[in-house]
């Protein structure tokens, strides 16, 4: 049974929707505050190459996660103090630090006698549960054939939503999307809040980077992360902003992205670029469908989604 | 005690003052440069060799301004594409795939009509076939974004991957008109028809460069001296005010979208016809959409600035492989571009802003209590 196409397909979808969670997870909480990160996938990207630099440095994968969140939460501090601070267009700082951010994860990448480019990662993790628990059907590859960050990520996800809609932080957090002036009134600090979950999403996206380039591949080449950045934007809109439903997007987007693999395996052969095209297509029709079946309500995201907070000041 | 603590107060400019607007895209890439330079000599590097080979080899001689040209005439046409789109606040960000899939209706006009149709003619056909490729791709986009309110930013994207995977296709896994059918070590586009492809002007310059310009004016014309550019501009301002002076908004947002595809699918044209003679991905796939954003940016969405702007990115690119050559890694100059477009954008604040040191306002003057 474990061995099945369709066992196979959602094990895979499994392993390559954990960095879109992440990912998404992280810029759920971004965009809850009201800031719009479009530099995921370059976050992801330099991620991915100083997780990958810090595992061939110490001989440990794990060593390469905290790497890739360090850094992640690094360039979140810059992208912050640009889009909160200086009230930067966020669209435009976006993507200046997705273009910026493939320059540099691709430059890191190739210094030096001998660069990172095309080599494998000297460590990697390997699954939590050996052994007998795997080899049982069905739920063994399924619930305990995964390493350590796919069971963290289930639990960042329980313990986001549980944050965003049970807890009075989490309330506070959604009115400084929703409505910063009348939160700062509150006596809310709508820019500390701000700060603080620009920053924990991208070192999300870093930790998604780092997790593609040590456990995923897992090896460096420039690009690697390949749009993955880009499909987490879009499924943070398809999840309608909401963790558990970000799981199951990512989960499904996963899938699809493998679908030509696990079918090739099987003996099927279609174009490359047929099944390449096809999370991208699947993104499009989702969000025309999420857009149609709000039609006339606007978007369900945070209401004021991508706009500097500034206070009404008297001159 | 009223007022007596001291703060930094940020007042808004009316508008900013040339010298800051026509500084802004120096003092961007001057401080780009610099953090370039720095992360040269933290990996070890010499900045100022890297950078002087980069002049050299973008502007020393002939040959390689006449490079930076052919460069530029693409560069020019995203420029422009994202220009119009941004000035309406739609974030157009598939000048990339737009310029795709101009480049594939570009070869397909070319590889079909060439032989059979007199020079002039079957350039222009081809200059069209670029630019209705662009605009119907953008289609794809508008019409969620103006019917649903789809967000235009992710839709276009995801578009990008989708018309990279259709270039990818038509070359690398199918037998179409558009492949050479000698198939050598790799799979390679088909050559156009001599008489299909740009004139040249100089050396390897063809007349893309000069088609930019014009573009380029005509689109300053048609953003800054019609109505059509100046409801575009209104909705861009404020999308209220423009649905209150009768602006059709969806409408203005198709049409946008439309035009904004044109430029980028013309790019696409300009580099089938005007540099390569082929519909070769591996050197069609190469940032000149996104840098389109970059070239935007510096040029403040003023069409006519896209041209120096876009010379000057262009020469940036011509130098990437000489760095290579000089030992120092090509992804440099994309690192560079990226802090350009970083800077350039954190400078629009000093632009809107001003930082003064000021009295803090007694609590009583907050709450409108002034004593008159």
């Amino acid at each position: 049974v474990n061995d099945s196409v369709v066992i196979t397909l959602v094990v895979s979808g499994i392993a390559f929707g954990t960095p879109l969670l992440l990912a998404g997870v992280g810029e759920i909480l971004a965009e809850r505050s009201g800031v719009l990160n479009l530099g995921v996938e370059g976050l992801m990207l330099v991620g991915a190459v100083s997780g990958f630099w810090m595992t061939q440095q110490t001989g440990g994968a794990l060593f390469g996660i905290v790497g890739g969140i360090a850094v992640g939460a690094l360039m979140g501090l810059f992208f912050a103090a640009a889009a909160i601070t200086l009230r930067v267009n966020q669209v435009v700082l976006g993507l200046a630090f997705w273009i910026f951010g493939i320059g540099l994860s691709s430059y890191i990448g190739e210094i030096g006698a001998s660069p990172l480019a095309g080599t494998r990662a000297r460590a990697t993790l390997r699954p939590v549960f050996g052994g007998g628990l795997s080899d049982l059907p069905i739920v063994g590859p399924v619930i305990f054939g995964h390493d350590v960050i796919v069971y963290i990520s289930w639990f960042l996800v329980a313990a986001a939503s549980f944050y965003l809609f049970r807890t009075r932080a989490g309330l506070v957090l959604r009115a400084v999307g929703d409505d910063p002036a009348s939160s700062d009134a509150m006596g809310v600090q709508v820019n500390l809040m701000r700060y603080v979950h620009v920053v924990v999403g991208a070192a999300g996206a870093g930790v998604a980077g780092a997790y593609v380039s040590v456990a995923l591949i897992p090896a460096w080449v420039e690009q690697l992360t390949a749009g993955l950045g880009w499909i987490a934007i879009a499924l943070v809109v398809v999840s309608g902003w909401r963790p558990w439903r970000a799981l199951v997007g990512a989960y499904v987007f996963g899938a699809i992205s493998r679908l030509g693999f696990v079918l090739q395996v099987g003996g099927v052969k279609l174009p490359a670029e047929l099944l390449g095209v096809m999370p991208y297509l699947f993104a499009i029709v989702a969000l025309v469908l999420v857009s149609m079946s709000r039609r006339g309500r606007g978007s369900e995201g945070p209401v004021h989604l991508g706009q500097p907070y500034v206070r009404e000041e008297l001159a | 005690m009223i007022g007596s603590s001291r703060q930094l107060v940020l007042e808004q400019r009316a508008r900013p003052p040339l010298w800051a607007r026509v500084g802004l895209p120096f003092a961007s890439v001057g401080v780009a440069a610099l953090i370039g330079a720095l992360f040269l000599r933290v990996s070890g590097y010499d900045p100022a060799s890297a950078y002087s080979t980069m002049i050299d080899s973008a502007f020393g001689g002939r040959f390689a301004i006449g490079e930076t040209l052919v460069e530029a005439a693409p560069l020019v046409l995203t420029g422009l594409s994202v220009a119009i789109a941004f000035n309406l606040l739609l974030f157009n960000v598939g000048a990339e795939g737009q310029l795709y899939v101009g480049a594939i209706g570009a070869a397909g006009v070319a590889l079909v009509l060439g032989n059979h149709v007199p020079g002039p003619v079957v350039v222009t056909l081809v200059i069209l076939g670029g630019a209705l490729g662009g605009a119907l791709f953008a289609l794809l986009a508008a019409i969620p974004r103006a019917y649903l309110g789809t967000s235009e930013i992710v839709v276009t994207l995801m578009l990008n991957f989708v018309a990279l995977n259709i270039l990818n296709y038509l070359i690398f896994s199918s037998a179409s008109i558009f492949r050479d059918p000698v198939v050598r070590l790799f799979p390679t586009g088909r050559a156009i028809p001599e008489a299909a492809r740009f004139p040249l002007l100089t050396g390897r310059v063809n007349i893309g460069i000069l088609l930019a310009a014009f573009v380029a004016v005509v689109i300053w014309l048609l953003l800054g001296w019609t109505r059509w550019g100046f409801e575009v501009r209104i909705v861009g301002d404020s999308a209220a005010a423009a649905l209150y002076a009768g602006v059709n908004l969806k409408r203005k947002i198709i049409e946008a979208f439309l035009v904004s595809g044109a430029m980028a699918g013309l790019a696409g044209a300009v580099i089938v016809a005007g540099r390569l003679g082929s519909l070769e991905p591996r050197a069609i796939v190469s940032n000149y959409g996104y840098l389109g954003i970059l070239v935007a940016a510096l040029a403040r969405l003023n069409a006519l600035a896209c041209v120096p702007v876009a010379i000057f990115i262009a020469a940036m690119r011509t130098a990437g492989p000489s760095m290579q050559r000089a030992g120092v890694p090509d992804s440099i100059v994309l690192m560079l571009q990226g802090a350009v477009l970083i800077f350039a954008v954190i400078g629009e604040f000093w632009l809107r802003y001003r930082v003064r040191v000021a009295q803090r306002h007694p609590a009583a003057l907050v709450r409108g209590e002034r004593a008159t």
